[in-house]
């Protein structure tokens, strides 16, 4: 139907091709050159020894007892059968080839009897020459290619001992692959850990494939479970293109399966035997607790004037899994989907570290458009170009981005790589370096989901469904455009009509610009699936797990950039068992552990150098330089404990509560001291866009978010404008101030999410001018990363208490940190 | 194409690949002998290599004709050997002697 085109994708432009039938039964080398028809069984084998003393297809005759081959129509001589000229034998063990005396003929015959035959024609046949067609334990080349060393190198390795093992599987499973071999050790209902080095990439996507199975398991049925029956209270409203929206309020979860704009939906109401998919175009936020569902159909009068009985059902979309699928087949079946350096690199394997040739280094590092880059930016950018694969570690504040945008430019301007892919695993980091990239001049284009085409961005101009919009060339296009917007939709033969020109102006801005950028799962978008990119960027590398990192790897990656900092937050798994088994460690990471020295970028120029000091010290070795002074982050107006520290911990010895929903926590004491710093920071004149609330709990953050708006003296415009969100939502951006609820009060029990190092290394680093944390040193105490914060705290006189116009230092002991369990 | 090799990339010696070595042995001494042995004669038809196109010869090699039946006819396939191989040496050797006489 009209709507599943738009919104589901092309299964078929999503799976990576599979292996030919002709590939090697061993290795999966599948050039026609090189393989060789077993008649027995009927597998095909290589020409290739790997590191055996025997080619594939020989060490499968003499296994498997078999005798006659046949050769490959795409290979060196095409159809040509195997057999002695004479007797016609077909023993390739027993066949040899013998040259016409004084000639170029050559032909093949058996050994006994019919050599012996040649030998009493003399002057015809020198019957001394005659020689095995199966030479070194090989087919001889001019019969069946040789791979070269280095594609052998690409394709599966295999041991002699594992033929053996393969040769006894396939009496019974005809079908088997060395793979059945590797997993056979390991449990069913098991997962594989990730290993540090793996020996070929289909090693590789056997330990990936069932991890990111486990995962979307998960996620699918995570997902269905938050079905929602007898839901009450929903109210109905028109949106501008005349689709119709539901309201309605759904319990406050924790999850990290929160609700985001663009997510697809069923809502039913069964008694009236309707329902009808849509989408979600409002979320939890300052303005009301409501989510609104934008619903495809035209909703009947009679639903419209229903409130109450409507199920909803969260419709779970497979596509980024199968595009990490794609990608790990891409990766093992596809010998041109990386370089074969980045193969064996990114496989761990050693191999001679190799440069790139650059036309010319540019002269000046800084960007068009850009600020100038500092000297460690600059260091990274001129060594990261004549890298095929690089590591930059941006900790907060550093310019990450502007690095990476300058680096784009000149990848761009200065190599021959062609386009340059750029992605990072959220959309907002997209956004970002788009905004920037779009800044030095180069042509860009955003590659958006089509899920996402009506969400709002910063960056919506340079979407690829926007600027398809506003060309000028495409009148036609447009005008079926706006009839489709006025209109709802299109006559069957005008939408087919409008979907052909679309697709053609999106394939036509897609070639022509410098620069693409989308999201990491984006990147296997069917619009890109014949796209090559020499040259690929990822942003926030460190948040995508190492399949959702491949995705933009596989089409055709001969430079690969990644950058991240693996001091902050890591990739969200929430299927326990698949994250255990290592899922959540980045590419990045193991590259690093690899030993790929990361090139960090020193100093940040976010903070105010009081407020660097502990995330410094504690998360970045003391490395971290400061690249502003406190005169340039100084602000008047509140009184700091200590002027010329804009920071401190507030002692609040409220109680937590479990939430309405019953699944999430909130704290009213510490909401109402974050009220009051709020309107202090408000009355100050700081602007509500300066400031940013953290909370790790939804039940908190609705239950501020309304306080805030019910109780403060203020205006509620202004509280309403005062973003507050998880830490996870203010990852890769800054605030002016920021204020921290912890909320968790209990003694006894632990502290949850806060208790990730990396969490709290974020939520201390999004501030530029000041820091408030408010929480129970009491509770908190009993963590030893909290305890060493708390301390930091009360060593330097900001660990304080009592009314905000006459805060004191706390005499507060805390008790020592026990063992650490989360 | 660029050649990428990862170090340790050679011949792994154990039990396995040395029964298959073995193994190997025997089937190539095996003498097959059987009733299709009949002494035919070897009725090659030299013109043959005419069909192949000299043109076509890649640099280092040297062409020759392979010459096959296919049905009831024969079937000429150009093939391309090292110049250093044996039967390229064989053929270089053997045109010396001619001109030599
Ligand atoms: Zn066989
Ligand atoms: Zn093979
Ligand atoms: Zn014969």
């Amino acid at each position: 139907k009209e709507d599943e085109e738009e919104y589901d994708e092309n299964i078929d432009s999503i799976q990576a091709k599979d292996l030919p039938e002709h590939a090697c039964s061993y290795c999966g080398l599948h050039d026609p050159m090189y393989v060789v028809k077993c008649q027995l069984t009927k597998k095909w084998f290589c020409n290739g020894r790997g590191t055996t003393s025997g080619s594939h297809i020989i060490n499968h005759l003499v296994r498997a007892k078999c005798k006659e081959v046949s050769l490959h129509k795409g290979g060196q001589l095409g159809d040509t059968v195997l057999e002695c000229f004479s007797c016609g034998c077909r023993n390739i063990f027993l066949l040899g080839y013998i040259p016409a005396k004084g000639d170029s003929v050559v032909v093949l015959l058996c050994r006994t009897p019919c050599a012996a035959q040649a030998k009493k024609e003399k002057d015809k046949w020198d019957a001394t020459e005659w020689a095995p067609i199966i030479q070194d334990r090989a087919f001889l080349s001019w019969i069946v290619k040789v791979p070269s060393d280095g594609e052998q190198s690409r394709a599966r390795q295999i041991s002699a001992q594992q033929m053996n093992k393969l040769e006894e599987l396939w009496k019974d499973q005809p079908d088997a692959t060395v793979d059945d071999i590797l997993r056979g050790n390991v449990a069913v209902d098991d997962v594989q850990s990730v290993s540090l080095r793996y020996q070929d990439a289909y090693q590789y996507q056997n330990i990936f494939g069932p991890l990111i199975l486990r995962e979307a398991d998960y996620d699918k049925k995570t997902k269905e479970s938050q079905t929602q029956n007898a839901i009450t209270n929903v109210r109905w409203d028109t949106a501008l293109n005349k689709r119709k929206v539901a309201y309605m309020n759904l319990p406050k979860t924790d999850s990290e399966m929160r609700l985001m704009c663009g997510d697809e939906v069923r809502l039913r109401l069964p008694a009236e035997n309707w329902e009808s998919t849509g989408h979600v175009v409002k979320v939890p936020d300052n303005f009301g607790d409501e989510i609104g569902l934008e619903l495809r159909a035209n909703v009947p009068h009679g639903i419209l004037e229903t409130s109450r009985g409507f199920s909803l059902e969260f419709i779970w979309k497979s596509t980024s899994f199968d595009r990490m699928q794609a990608a790990l087949k891409a990766f093992a079946v596809d010998e041109s989907s990386v370089s074969g350096y980045l193969y064996h690199k990114l496989l761990g394997n050693d191999i001679e570290e190799q440069n790139l040739k650059i036309p010319s280094l540019p002269r000046r590092f800084s960007a068009p458009g850009l600020p100038d880059l500092n000297h460690s930016q600059a260091y990274a950018v001129k060594t990261v170009l004549q890298k095929p694969l690089s590591l930059i570690q941006g900790p907060p504040g550093t310019g990450k981005t502007v690095t990476s945008a300058t680096l784009v430019y000149h990848l761009v301007k200065s190599t021959e790589m062609g386009q340059v892919l750029v992605c990072a695993p959220s959309n907002i980091a997209v956004d970002q370096l788009t905004e920037k990239i779009h800044k030095t001049g180069l042509k860009v284009v955003r590659l958006c989901a089509k899920s996402r085409e009506n969400v709002d961005s910063s960056v919506g101009a340079l979407s690829l469904h926007n600027q398809v919009k506003n060309l000028n060339e495409q009148r036609e296009l447009r005008k079926l455009c706006e009839l489709k917007s006025e209109m709802g939709e299109l006559a069957p033969n005008d939408e087919k009509r409008y979907r052909s020109l679309r697709r053609q102006a999106e394939k036509d801005l897609l070639l022509n610009a410098d620069v693409i950028c989308t999201t990491c799962v984006g990147a296997g978008d069917p619009r890109l699936a014949k796209f090559r990119f020499r040259a690929v960027l990822v942003d926030e590398s460190t948040q995508a797990t190492e399949p959702e990192c491949m995705v933009p790897i596989v089409l055709g990656a001969k430079q690969v950039i990644l950058v991240g900092d693996h001091c902050q937050l890591g990739p969200v798994v929430m299927c326990k068992k698949a994250g255990n088994a290592g899922l959540c460690q980045s590419l990045f990471e193991r590259l690093v552990i690899l030993g790929i020295r990361p090139i960090r970028l020193q100093v940040q120029y976010r903070m105010h150098p009081a407020l660097s000091q502990f995330p410094s010290s504690v998360f970045y070795e003391g490395s971290l330089q400061n690249g502003v002074n406190p005169a340039d982050r100084s602000a008047s107006g509140f009184n700091w404990p200590v002027p010329d520290k804009p920071m401190f911990f507030y002692k609040c010895h409220g109680q937590e509560e479990i939430a309405s929903s019953g699944t999430s926590y909130l704290n009213r004491a510490e909401a109402a001291v974050v009220e009051k710093i709020t309107t202090r920071l408000l009355k100050a004149g700081v602007k509500p866009e300066q400031i940013g609330i953290i909370t790790p709990y939804e039940g908190q953050r609705s239950y501020l978010v309304q306080f805030m708006q019910f109780n403060g003296p203020l205006h509620t415009k202004l509280y309403q404008d005062v973003e507050v969100a998880s830490v996870d939502a203010f990852q890769g951006r800054e605030k002016d101030y920021i204020i921290l609820s912890c909320v968790r009060a209990n003694e006894h029990q632990g502290i949850g999410f806060l208790n990730e190092p990396r969490r709290l290394n974020v939520a201390l680093t999004r501030a530029r001018y000041g820091v408030i944390i408010v929480g129970n040193p009491k509770a908190l105490s009993r963590h030893s990363m909290w305890n060493n914060l708390l301390t930091y705290f009360k060593d330097n006189h900001t660990l304080v208490e009592g009314p905000l116009n006459d805060l004191r230092e706390s005499a507060i002991q805390f008790v020592k940190p026990r063992t650490d369990k989360n | 194409n660029e050649i990428t090799v990862p170090k340790g990339n050679k011949y792994e010696e154990c039990q396995e690949d040395d029964d298959f070595v073995k193994e190997f042995e025997n089937m190539m001494k095996a003498d097959e002998g059987m009733g299709s042995a009949k002494a035919t004669d070897l009725n090659v038809p030299m013109n043959a290599k005419k069909a192949i196109d000299p043109d076509t010869k890649e640099d280092g090699k040297v062409v020759f004709a392979l010459v096959t039946r296919k049905g009831n006819k024969t079937d000429v396939k150009a093939l391309h050997v090292d110049q250093d191989s044996r039967l390229a040496q064989g053929l270089e050797a053997a045109e010396r002697e001619r001109t030599k006489k």
